[in-house]
Protein backbone atom coordinates (compact mmCIF):
# COMPACT_ATOMS: atom_id res chain seq x y z
CA UNK A 1 0.00 0.00 0.00
CA UNK A 2 2.40 2.25 0.67
CA UNK A 3 3.69 2.09 -2.75
CA UNK A 4 0.78 3.26 -4.02
CA UNK A 5 1.78 6.76 -4.18
CA UNK A 6 -1.19 7.21 -1.93
CA UNK A 7 1.21 8.70 1.00
CA UNK A 8 2.49 11.47 -1.11
CA UNK A 9 -1.08 11.73 -2.49
CA UNK A 10 -2.50 12.66 1.58
CA UNK A 11 0.28 15.19 1.87
CA UNK A 12 -0.17 16.22 4.70
CA UNK A 13 1.84 15.70 8.33
CA UNK A 14 -0.44 13.81 9.96
CA UNK A 15 -1.76 10.24 10.27
CA UNK A 16 -4.81 9.97 11.62
CA UNK A 17 -6.49 13.36 9.97
CA UNK A 18 -5.65 12.14 6.53
CA UNK A 19 -6.81 8.33 7.42
CA UNK A 20 -10.05 9.33 8.83
CA UNK A 21 -10.46 11.27 5.50
CA UNK A 22 -9.22 8.59 3.48
CA UNK A 23 -9.53 4.97 4.34
CA UNK A 24 -8.40 2.74 7.04
CA UNK A 25 -4.84 1.80 6.90
CA UNK A 26 -2.42 0.00 9.41
CA UNK A 27 0.28 -0.60 6.97
CA UNK A 28 -0.10 3.29 6.20
CA UNK A 29 -0.37 4.53 10.17
CA UNK A 30 2.66 2.63 11.43
CA UNK A 31 4.69 3.95 8.69
CA UNK A 32 3.80 7.33 8.97
CA UNK A 33 4.15 6.98 12.71
CA UNK A 34 7.63 6.14 12.47
CA UNK A 35 8.07 8.85 9.52
CA UNK A 36 7.40 11.42 12.14
CA UNK A 37 9.16 9.73 14.80
CA UNK A 38 11.97 10.12 12.61
CA UNK A 39 11.48 13.44 11.34
CA UNK A 40 14.13 15.07 12.74
CA UNK A 41 16.49 15.82 14.98
CA UNK A 42 14.78 17.58 18.10
CA UNK A 43 15.18 21.84 17.67
CA UNK A 44 17.21 22.60 20.55
CA UNK A 45 18.06 26.12 21.70
CA UNK A 46 18.97 28.86 19.33
CA UNK A 47 22.83 29.16 20.36
CA UNK A 48 23.59 32.97 21.40
CA UNK A 49 24.88 34.82 19.24
CA UNK A 50 28.53 35.69 19.57
CA UNK A 51 29.58 38.50 21.85
CA UNK A 52 25.99 38.94 23.11
CA UNK A 53 25.50 38.81 26.80
CA UNK A 54 24.16 35.85 28.27
CA UNK A 55 21.11 37.36 29.57
CA UNK A 56 20.29 38.71 25.94
CA UNK A 57 20.41 35.61 25.05
CA UNK A 58 18.40 34.03 27.54
CA UNK A 59 15.34 36.52 27.15
CA UNK A 60 15.51 36.52 23.26
CA UNK A 61 14.55 32.77 23.44
CA UNK A 62 11.17 31.91 21.70
CA UNK A 63 8.74 29.03 21.80
CA UNK A 64 10.13 28.61 18.57
CA UNK A 65 13.21 28.11 19.34
CA UNK A 66 12.76 25.20 21.66
CA UNK A 67 10.27 23.43 19.69
CA UNK A 68 10.80 20.03 18.98
CA UNK A 69 8.43 18.53 15.91
CA UNK A 70 9.09 14.79 16.99
CA UNK A 71 5.85 13.93 18.32
CA UNK A 72 2.86 11.70 17.58
CA UNK A 73 -1.26 13.49 17.18
CA UNK A 74 -3.63 10.98 17.62
CA UNK A 75 -7.23 10.63 17.07
CA UNK A 76 -9.45 11.36 20.41
CA UNK A 77 -11.94 8.73 19.20
CA UNK A 78 -9.75 6.27 19.15
CA UNK A 79 -9.59 2.86 22.18
CA UNK A 80 -6.81 1.93 25.17
CA UNK A 81 -5.67 -1.22 22.61
CA UNK A 82 -4.73 2.01 19.68
CA UNK A 83 -3.01 3.52 22.21
CA UNK A 84 -0.99 1.30 23.53
CA UNK A 85 0.04 -0.06 20.44
CA UNK A 86 0.76 3.54 19.12
CA UNK A 87 3.03 4.63 22.40
CA UNK A 88 4.54 1.51 22.30
CA UNK A 89 5.83 2.36 18.35
CA UNK A 90 7.08 5.84 19.66
CA UNK A 91 9.23 4.11 22.44
CA UNK A 92 10.76 2.03 20.15
CA UNK A 93 12.10 5.03 18.56
CA UNK A 94 12.99 7.77 21.20
CA UNK A 95 14.18 8.47 24.18
CA UNK A 96 12.29 6.86 26.83
CA UNK A 97 13.50 8.49 29.30
CA UNK A 98 11.81 11.55 28.51
CA UNK A 99 8.04 11.91 28.83
CA UNK A 100 5.62 11.28 25.96
CA UNK A 101 2.48 12.14 26.11
CA UNK A 102 0.50 11.48 23.02
CA UNK A 103 -1.28 14.32 22.15
CA UNK A 104 -4.87 13.97 20.96
CA UNK A 105 -6.78 16.05 18.41
CA UNK A 106 -10.53 15.79 16.73
CA UNK A 107 -11.48 14.82 13.88
CA UNK A 108 -11.05 18.50 12.37
CA UNK A 109 -7.31 17.99 13.20
CA UNK A 110 -7.80 20.63 16.03
CA UNK A 111 -5.70 19.77 19.53
CA UNK A 112 -8.04 18.53 21.84
CA UNK A 113 -6.12 17.40 25.07
CA UNK A 114 -3.72 14.66 25.64
CA UNK A 115 -3.42 11.34 27.73
CA UNK A 116 -0.02 10.59 29.90
CA UNK A 117 1.75 7.14 30.12
CA UNK A 118 0.37 7.02 33.86
CA UNK A 119 -2.81 7.22 32.66
CA UNK A 120 -3.30 4.68 30.05
CA UNK A 121 -1.67 2.03 32.11
CA UNK A 122 -4.00 3.01 35.51
CA UNK A 123 -6.81 2.71 32.79
CA UNK A 124 -5.19 -1.18 31.60
CA UNK A 125 -4.35 -2.11 35.03
CA UNK A 126 -8.26 -1.10 36.34
CA UNK A 127 -10.34 -3.99 37.77
CA UNK A 128 -13.72 -4.44 36.54
CA UNK A 129 -16.29 -4.19 39.54
CA UNK A 130 -17.37 -8.01 39.13
CA UNK A 131 -13.55 -9.47 39.56
CA UNK A 132 -10.75 -9.23 41.56
CA UNK A 133 -9.26 -5.58 41.97
CA UNK A 134 -5.40 -6.18 42.93
CA UNK A 135 -3.46 -7.30 40.03
CA UNK A 136 -2.71 -10.69 39.41
CA UNK A 137 1.05 -11.41 39.62
CA UNK A 138 1.50 -14.06 36.82
CA UNK A 139 1.65 -13.27 33.23
CA UNK A 140 -1.65 -15.21 31.81
CA UNK A 141 -4.14 -13.28 34.21
CA UNK A 142 -2.04 -10.28 33.61
CA UNK A 143 -2.33 -10.03 30.39
CA UNK A 144 -5.87 -10.91 30.36
CA UNK A 145 -6.48 -8.31 33.01
CA UNK A 146 -4.91 -5.33 30.50
CA UNK A 147 -6.45 -6.82 27.48
CA UNK A 148 -10.04 -6.84 28.77
CA UNK A 149 -9.50 -2.69 28.93
CA UNK A 150 -8.49 -2.63 25.05
CA UNK A 151 -11.55 -1.44 24.21
CA UNK A 152 -12.07 1.85 26.45
CA UNK A 153 -12.46 4.83 25.42
CA UNK A 154 -9.20 7.20 25.49
CA UNK A 155 -11.23 9.86 26.14
CA UNK A 156 -12.12 8.43 29.22
CA UNK A 157 -8.73 9.22 30.36
CA UNK A 158 -8.32 12.20 28.54
CA UNK A 159 -6.85 15.56 30.11
CA UNK A 160 -8.88 18.24 27.65
CA UNK A 161 -9.46 22.48 28.25
CA UNK A 162 -5.52 22.17 28.43
CA UNK A 163 -3.71 25.38 28.13
CA UNK A 164 -1.26 25.66 25.14
CA UNK A 165 1.51 27.75 23.64
CA UNK A 166 1.67 30.16 20.46
CA UNK A 167 4.91 29.77 17.81
CA UNK A 168 5.74 33.20 18.97
CA UNK A 169 5.28 33.06 22.67
CA UNK A 170 8.14 34.71 24.20
CA UNK A 171 10.55 32.76 27.10
CA UNK A 172 8.40 34.69 29.61
CA UNK A 173 5.14 32.87 28.26
CA UNK A 174 7.31 29.41 28.01
CA UNK A 175 8.76 29.88 31.67
CA UNK A 176 5.26 31.15 32.96
CA UNK A 177 3.77 27.92 31.44
CA UNK A 178 5.75 25.49 33.13
CA UNK A 179 5.41 26.93 36.59
CA UNK A 180 1.79 27.14 36.48
CA UNK A 181 1.41 24.03 34.90
CA UNK A 182 2.52 20.65 35.97
CA UNK A 183 3.59 19.13 32.44
CA UNK A 184 6.79 18.14 31.35
CA UNK A 185 5.79 18.73 27.95
CA UNK A 186 4.07 21.77 26.72
CA UNK A 187 1.58 21.86 23.51
CA UNK A 188 2.11 24.51 20.75
CA UNK A 189 -0.21 25.13 18.76
CA UNK A 190 -0.33 27.00 15.19
CA UNK A 191 -2.82 29.73 14.26
CA UNK A 192 -5.77 27.28 13.45
CA UNK A 193 -5.52 25.46 16.58
CA UNK A 194 -3.45 22.54 14.91
CA UNK A 195 -0.45 21.29 17.15
CA UNK A 196 2.54 22.82 15.66
CA UNK A 197 5.44 20.65 18.23
CA UNK A 198 6.01 20.22 21.58
CA UNK A 199 8.67 22.02 24.25
CA UNK A 200 10.10 19.49 26.74
CA UNK A 201 10.68 21.08 30.11
CA UNK A 202 14.15 19.70 29.93
CA UNK A 203 14.77 21.46 26.44
CA UNK A 204 13.98 24.86 28.47
CA UNK A 205 16.17 23.37 31.28
CA UNK A 206 19.12 23.11 28.99
CA UNK A 207 18.21 26.70 27.52
CA UNK A 208 18.12 28.85 30.97
CA UNK A 209 21.32 26.93 31.85
CA UNK A 210 23.02 27.35 28.29
CA UNK A 211 21.87 31.25 28.12
CA UNK A 212 23.39 31.71 32.33
CA UNK A 213 26.56 29.99 31.61
CA UNK A 214 27.21 31.45 28.29
CA UNK A 215 27.16 29.30 24.96
CA UNK A 216 30.32 27.70 25.44
CA UNK A 217 28.39 26.23 28.50
CA UNK A 218 31.29 26.87 30.89
CA UNK A 219 30.53 25.98 34.23
CA UNK A 220 30.35 29.58 36.80
CA UNK A 221 33.53 29.29 39.32
CA UNK B 1 5.43 -13.47 25.84
CA UNK B 2 3.52 -16.95 26.71
CA UNK B 3 1.02 -17.23 29.30
CA UNK B 4 3.94 -19.18 31.06
CA UNK B 5 6.65 -16.65 30.97
CA UNK B 6 7.41 -15.23 34.13
CA UNK B 7 6.64 -11.96 34.45
CA UNK B 8 9.38 -9.12 33.82
CA UNK B 9 11.01 -7.65 37.24
CA UNK B 10 12.38 -4.12 37.91
CA UNK B 11 16.10 -5.59 37.09
CA UNK B 12 15.11 -6.50 33.85
CA UNK B 13 13.79 -2.81 32.86
CA UNK B 14 15.83 -0.88 34.99
CA UNK B 15 17.86 1.89 33.16
CA UNK B 16 21.52 2.95 34.13
CA UNK B 17 20.84 6.25 32.94
CA UNK B 18 19.94 8.13 36.10
CA UNK B 19 22.51 10.47 38.13
CA UNK B 20 23.58 10.24 41.45
CA UNK B 21 24.06 13.40 43.14
CA UNK B 22 24.54 14.79 46.96
CA UNK B 23 21.66 15.98 48.26
CA UNK B 24 23.75 18.76 49.47
CA UNK B 25 25.24 19.34 45.92
CA UNK B 26 23.61 22.57 44.41
CA UNK B 27 20.16 22.97 41.53
CA UNK B 28 22.68 24.55 39.11
CA UNK B 29 25.18 21.44 39.31
CA UNK B 30 22.30 19.25 38.55
CA UNK B 31 20.54 21.60 36.03
CA UNK B 32 24.01 21.36 34.16
CA UNK B 33 24.25 17.78 34.21
CA UNK B 34 20.66 17.08 33.30
CA UNK B 35 21.98 19.32 29.78
CA UNK B 36 25.30 17.88 29.30
CA UNK B 37 25.99 15.49 26.32
CA UNK B 38 23.55 14.87 23.20
CA UNK B 39 19.79 14.67 23.74
CA UNK B 40 19.77 11.26 23.53
CA UNK B 41 22.16 10.12 26.18
CA UNK B 42 21.13 12.52 28.98
CA UNK B 43 19.88 10.87 32.43
CA UNK B 44 15.92 11.42 32.46
CA UNK B 45 16.27 11.44 36.26
CA UNK B 46 18.81 12.51 39.23
CA UNK B 47 18.84 10.59 42.68
CA UNK B 48 19.80 12.05 45.74
CA UNK B 49 21.36 10.86 48.57
CA UNK B 50 22.87 11.15 52.05
CA UNK B 51 26.88 11.36 52.42
CA UNK B 52 26.21 7.58 53.19
CA UNK B 53 25.01 6.83 49.64
CA UNK B 54 21.16 6.04 50.62
CA UNK B 55 18.65 7.33 48.56
CA UNK B 56 16.67 10.57 49.76
CA UNK B 57 15.18 12.32 46.97
CA UNK B 58 14.72 12.49 43.32
CA UNK B 59 14.45 15.58 40.46
CA UNK B 60 13.37 15.33 36.92
CA UNK B 61 14.66 18.28 34.54
CA UNK B 62 10.66 18.95 34.34
CA UNK B 63 10.35 19.47 38.57
CA UNK B 64 13.57 21.14 38.49
CA UNK B 65 12.46 23.55 35.91
CA UNK B 66 8.75 23.80 38.27
CA UNK B 67 10.95 24.08 40.92
CA UNK B 68 13.34 26.87 39.49
CA UNK B 69 10.81 28.90 38.60
CA UNK B 70 8.19 28.33 41.44
CA UNK B 71 9.49 31.86 43.18
CA UNK B 72 9.18 33.90 40.09
CA UNK B 73 6.04 32.48 39.07
CA UNK B 74 3.65 34.50 41.58
CA UNK B 75 5.43 37.78 40.14
CA UNK B 76 4.39 36.93 36.75
CA UNK B 77 2.20 39.38 35.58
CA UNK B 78 3.83 42.30 37.04
CA UNK B 79 7.12 41.06 35.48
CA UNK B 80 5.30 40.58 31.88
CA UNK B 81 4.04 44.04 31.26
CA UNK B 82 7.95 45.53 31.94
CA UNK B 83 10.25 43.42 29.89
CA UNK B 84 13.56 45.27 31.03
CA UNK B 85 12.40 44.14 34.29
CA UNK B 86 11.86 40.86 33.08
CA UNK B 87 15.34 40.54 31.80
CA UNK B 88 17.10 41.23 34.80
CA UNK B 89 14.30 39.40 37.80
CA UNK B 90 14.76 36.15 35.54
CA UNK B 91 18.21 36.09 35.14
CA UNK B 92 19.18 36.69 38.76
CA UNK B 93 16.06 34.58 39.75
CA UNK B 94 17.65 31.77 38.32
CA UNK B 95 21.23 32.14 39.29
CA UNK B 96 19.72 32.30 43.02
CA UNK B 97 17.99 29.32 42.90
CA UNK B 98 20.75 27.64 41.03
CA UNK B 99 22.90 28.08 43.97
CA UNK B 100 20.21 26.34 46.21
CA UNK B 101 20.87 22.90 47.72
CA UNK B 102 19.39 20.30 46.60
CA UNK B 103 17.63 19.05 49.35
CA UNK B 104 15.98 22.60 49.24
CA UNK B 105 13.30 21.56 46.47
CA UNK B 106 13.98 17.99 46.00
CA UNK B 107 11.22 15.40 45.77
CA UNK B 108 10.79 13.32 48.61
CA UNK B 109 8.85 10.01 49.68
CA UNK B 110 8.44 8.90 46.33
CA UNK B 111 7.73 5.34 45.62
CA UNK B 112 10.31 3.12 45.46
CA UNK B 113 11.03 -0.58 43.80
CA UNK B 114 13.20 -3.19 44.53
CA UNK B 115 15.21 -5.32 41.63
CA UNK B 116 13.04 -8.32 41.64
CA UNK B 117 9.95 -6.35 41.80
CA UNK B 118 7.76 -7.49 39.20
CA UNK B 119 5.83 -5.91 36.31
CA UNK B 120 2.74 -5.83 38.16
CA UNK B 121 3.75 -3.63 40.95
CA UNK B 122 5.33 -1.50 38.61
CA UNK B 123 2.55 -1.36 36.49
CA UNK B 124 0.23 -0.51 39.94
CA UNK B 125 2.75 2.02 40.84
CA UNK B 126 2.85 3.49 37.46
CA UNK B 127 -1.20 4.32 37.46
CA UNK B 128 -1.08 5.47 41.22
CA UNK B 129 2.23 7.72 41.51
CA UNK B 130 2.00 10.16 38.21
CA UNK B 131 5.80 9.77 38.88
CA UNK B 132 7.75 9.75 35.17
CA UNK B 133 10.45 7.48 36.86
CA UNK B 134 11.11 5.12 39.92
CA UNK B 135 13.99 4.40 41.25
CA UNK B 136 15.41 1.12 42.12
CA UNK B 137 16.87 0.83 45.19
CA UNK B 138 19.21 -1.86 46.94
CA UNK B 139 19.48 -2.07 50.69
CA UNK B 140 18.64 1.77 50.67
CA UNK B 141 21.42 2.67 47.50
CA UNK B 142 19.71 3.56 44.39
CA UNK B 143 20.78 1.14 41.76
CA UNK B 144 18.92 1.70 38.97
CA UNK B 145 15.74 4.01 37.39
CA UNK B 146 12.72 2.47 35.86
CA UNK B 147 11.22 4.88 33.46
CA UNK B 148 7.38 4.75 33.27
CA UNK B 149 7.36 4.55 29.73
CA UNK B 150 10.08 1.56 30.29
CA UNK B 151 6.75 -0.09 31.95
CA UNK B 152 4.56 0.41 29.35
CA UNK B 153 6.88 -0.92 26.73
CA UNK B 154 6.86 -4.00 28.95
CA UNK B 155 2.88 -4.06 29.16
CA UNK B 156 2.19 -3.74 25.34
CA UNK B 157 4.92 -6.60 24.82
CA UNK B 158 2.73 -8.44 27.31
CA UNK B 159 -0.73 -7.15 25.93
CA UNK B 160 -0.21 -6.83 22.19
CA UNK B 161 -0.79 -9.46 20.12
CA UNK B 162 0.00 -9.46 16.51
CA UNK B 163 -3.71 -8.84 15.08
CA UNK B 164 -3.52 -6.07 17.59
CA UNK B 165 -0.98 -3.34 15.35
CA UNK B 166 -2.30 -0.26 13.82
CA UNK B 167 -5.00 1.83 14.07
CA UNK B 168 -8.79 0.90 13.66
CA UNK B 169 -11.19 3.25 12.20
Amino acid sequence: MTGTGLRERIGEDNIFYADNRLFQSTELALARAWSLVRAGPPVSARPAAPGSEPVEALTSLTADDLVSRRFLRFGHQHAMREALWLLSELLKHTDATRPHPLFLQDRDGRFYGKITVDRILRELASAREDTEQSLPAESGPLQARLRSNFTSPIRNVAITGMPTLERDAGLVAVLAFFAENDFAVAPVVDGDGRLAGTIDAAAVLGALTEALDGPSGKEEA
Amino acid sequence: MTESAALPRARDLMSERFLVVLETGTVGDVARAFSRGSPGTRPGVAFATDTQGRLVGMLTPAFLLRAILSVWAPRRFSIRTDLAATEEDLAALVRDRFALPIHDIMLRGMAEVEPDDPLSRLLRLSGEDRADCFPVVDNGTPVGAVYVNDVALAAAQLALRPEDQGIAL
